[in-house]
């Protein structure tokens, strides 16, 4: 593939966000090339702090929708390239043989008809995983409307498929996005949904063994963090997904009437990751976090908010509450806990043994009591403006990485 | 202030701990550094390796830890400075004290400096799997040159081995003269100090330009954030990394 090529085809798959290539333990086989690691690995990272995992393409940006928030809508004038699968499979063998990659993400525009994409996006995928034996990781891009059985088998040979709900609502899609419908999203993540459950009931892991993903752009339509949130959860239970992304809304199309002409911003973002690791792995509901028409609060993370709207449920005891209760503390996240948890094992924590196994207090310090002496302060507007005073210092870091306690390693890969 | 001084082996470590406790004293510092400066008060003692006196030591080890007593020591002791030979030292000797495993009791600075020493080397074996970079050499092998913090170059060849399946590979740890080396179905890693000449494959500049290409492609430029791509991506590490290089 030439650089110009390469340029385009990258340019125009950036702004999906998900570069993560955890959750599969695929192996390698005899005369393969590569396998893939559970935990994920980054390979690099570019200048907007994200990681490189995976080799994320498009097989082409010449699209025949008309999707309004797209840099690649079909009434765009943008260079337009098209890459035939020999190329996409000779990339990706090479770069995988330097370690520059984890594996392929391979998206495409909708070229000609959703079943010819299809067709291509699968021929890429037999092509590497039958005549090159590619081992690595591989996340495929769902087509909408494409051909059930396209999608069944690739879904076979992948690691990973998406379909992108892109707006969180019906009426949203319907304005912003003509050629797509809720049940052309909807459908195909169910099916996908039903034969990952059949599959692992068999105990096989042989159909998408890590799962499917969606995302979804915030700030291009004027739905609100309870009704996503709300949204995410339904996905989570129902559809039985590994991650929801949020994608924070970027002018990429100047001319678009129907659009903010201003970004977003990424706190909003950030405050729905919160929101969404809560529901995933602390044990939160959204109901529990957001009331349905309401945005999540700037001030704090939604934990925070939780904790000041529960004051009844605090303060905690250190050395006897549960774990699942150490970890709805602001501030204490599973690490600490579990930290926490193993050493009071060897007798009575104190406030100093606590600072010592650098469990972070400034936020926990209200909620919690060390040998039922409580340290914190008494009034919640105290508490409010404390939190928040912490929150304006705290401003400049970064998104805090969760990684899986059981992983021992931080996971990094593609959790932003 | 009592200062331990060693020779620089694991060995040498589990004879301190023998000296400490036949001698009932406590050193405020072990260290294998030529160097060490001593305060007007110190006093210095240097331990000589006993490999007979280390086999009760080692033995007691097990006792209290456990199995896994000897490889979580052995794997901290990969740490690239010298600060692991107190942390080691204290780790052992606090168990002693305690005749138990103390590897959870996270109120225990000892406990807690040694897991800290620990979770450090992983996370940089971790790390490596991902910043590794390999060329493509004429004669087919692939060469990656790579200057970890730690001593952690043979860790990465299991990895590697299995991804690579019958394709032979060097990785060159260049700052202690390592190479960790597969052939295709063995590996081995040895010491060398000889320069290592590589002659590229015809193809090899092609792909690392268009690697270059990509890298620069796939950013966002209205959501730079140069601060959280150095926490990830440490500056030390980029002199061996394509797509840094060119930047």
């Amino acid at each position: 593939m030439d650089a110009r090529k390469l340029q385009i085809l990258t340019e125009s798959a950036k702004y999906d966000v998900s570069c993560s290539s955890s959750g599969s333990s695929r192996k390698n086989t005899r005369g393969g090339l590569g396998n893939a690691s559970i935990s994920g690995i980054c390979h690099s990272f570019t200048e907007d702090g994200r990681c490189i995992s995976l080799l994320k393409i498009l097989l082409t940006n010449d699209c025949s929708y008309d999707c309004q928030y797209c840099v690649n809508r079909h009434s765009n004038d943008v260079p337009r390239a098209i890459a035939t699968p020999d190329e996409i499979c000779d990339l990706v063998l090479n770069f995988y043989k330097r370690n520059y990659i984890e594996g392929l993400f391979l998206s495409s525009a909708i070229y000609k008809s959703p079943d010819y994409t299809m067709e291509l996006l699968l021929e890429v995928v037999v092509k590497l995983r039958k005549t090159y034996k590619f081992n690595g990781y591989i996340h495929l891009k769902g087509i909408p409307n494409a051909d059930y059985s396209l999608i069944q088998q690739a879904g076979n040979l992948v690691d990973r498929m998406s379909f992108n709900i892109e707006l969180p609502s019906e009426k949203s899609l319907k304005l912003l996005a003509p050629q797509k419908s809720k049940s052309s999203i909807l459908l195909p993540m169910k099916s996908v949904a039903l034969e990952y459950l059949e599959n692992k009931r068999e105990k096989k892991h042989s159909f998408l063994p890590a799962g499917q993903t969606t995302q979804m752009i915030i700030g291009a339509s004027p739905e609100s963090d309870g009704q996503i949130v709300r949204l995410s959860q339904a996905l989570y239970k129902n559809y039985k997904l590994k991650r929801v992304y949020y994608s924070s809304y970027i002018p990429a199309n100047q001319n678009s009437k129907l659009l903010p002409s201003t970004p977003v911003g990424l706190l909003r973002e950030h405050r729905l990751y919160q929101a969404d690791w809560l529901m995933r792995f602390y044990g939160f509901s959204a109901e529990e976090i957001i009331d349905e028409n309401h945005n999540l609060p700037t001030e704090y993370d939604p934990k925070c908010a939780w904790a000041l709207r529960n004051m009844g449920f605090f303060p905690i005891e250190i050395n006897t509450a549960p774990p699942e209760a150490l970890v709805r503390v602001p501030g204490i996240g599973f690490k600490g806990a579990s930290k926490i948890v193993m050493a009071r094992r060897f007798g009575k924590l104190t406030f100093e043994d606590l600072q010592k196994m650098r469990i972070v207090l400034k936020r926990a310090i209200h909620f919690i009591t060390v040998n039922g002496k409580f340290f914190g302060k008494e009034r919640l507007n105290l508490i409010e403006s404390d939190l928040t005073l912490i929150n304006t210092l705290d401003n400049c870091e970064q998104l805090n990485l969760f990684s899986h306690p059981e992983l021992k390693l931080s996971v990094l890969t593609g959790e932003i | 202030m009592l200062v331990y001084k060693y020779d620089g082996t694991i060995d040498g470590i589990f004879s301190c701990v023998f000296t400490a406790f036949t001698k009932k004293e406590k050193p405020d510092l072990i260290t294998a550094r030529e160097d060490i400066q001593l305060a007007i008060d110190g006093q210095l003692r240097f331990v000589q390796t006993n490999y007979e006196n280390n086999k009760r030591i080692i033995t007691a080890l097990y006792r209290y830890i456990g199995i896994n007593a000897l490889s979580d020591i052995r794997y901290a002791f990969r740490l690239g400075d010298d600060s692991k030979s107190s942390v080691i030292f204290n780790y052992i000797y606090r168990t002693f004290e305690y005749r138990k495993n103390i590897s959870t009791k996270f109120s225990e600075e000892t406990v807690l400096a040694f897991y800290d020493t620990v979770k450090k080397i992983a996370n940089e074996v971790h790390r490596m799997k991902g910043f590794v970079r390999f060329s493509e050499s004429a004669q087919g092998f692939f060469y990656a040159h790579i200057e970890p913090d730690n001593d952690i170059a043979d860790l990465l060849l299991p990895h590697f081995m299995m991804r690579f399946k019958g394709i032979p590979f060097i990785i060159h740890d260049v700052r202690r003269n390592l190479l960790a080396m597969y052939d295709g179905k063995e590996s081995k890693t040895i010491n060398s100090n000889q320069t290592i000449y590589v002659q590229l494959s015809a193809e090899e500049e092609s792909f690392q330009k268009l690697w270059q290409t990509y890298y620069t492609s796939i950013n966002i430029k209205e959501r730079k954030n140069v601060k959280l791509m150095n926490t990830f991506l440490p500056i030390r590490y980029r002199e061996h990394l394509v797509e840094k290089i060119a930047n």
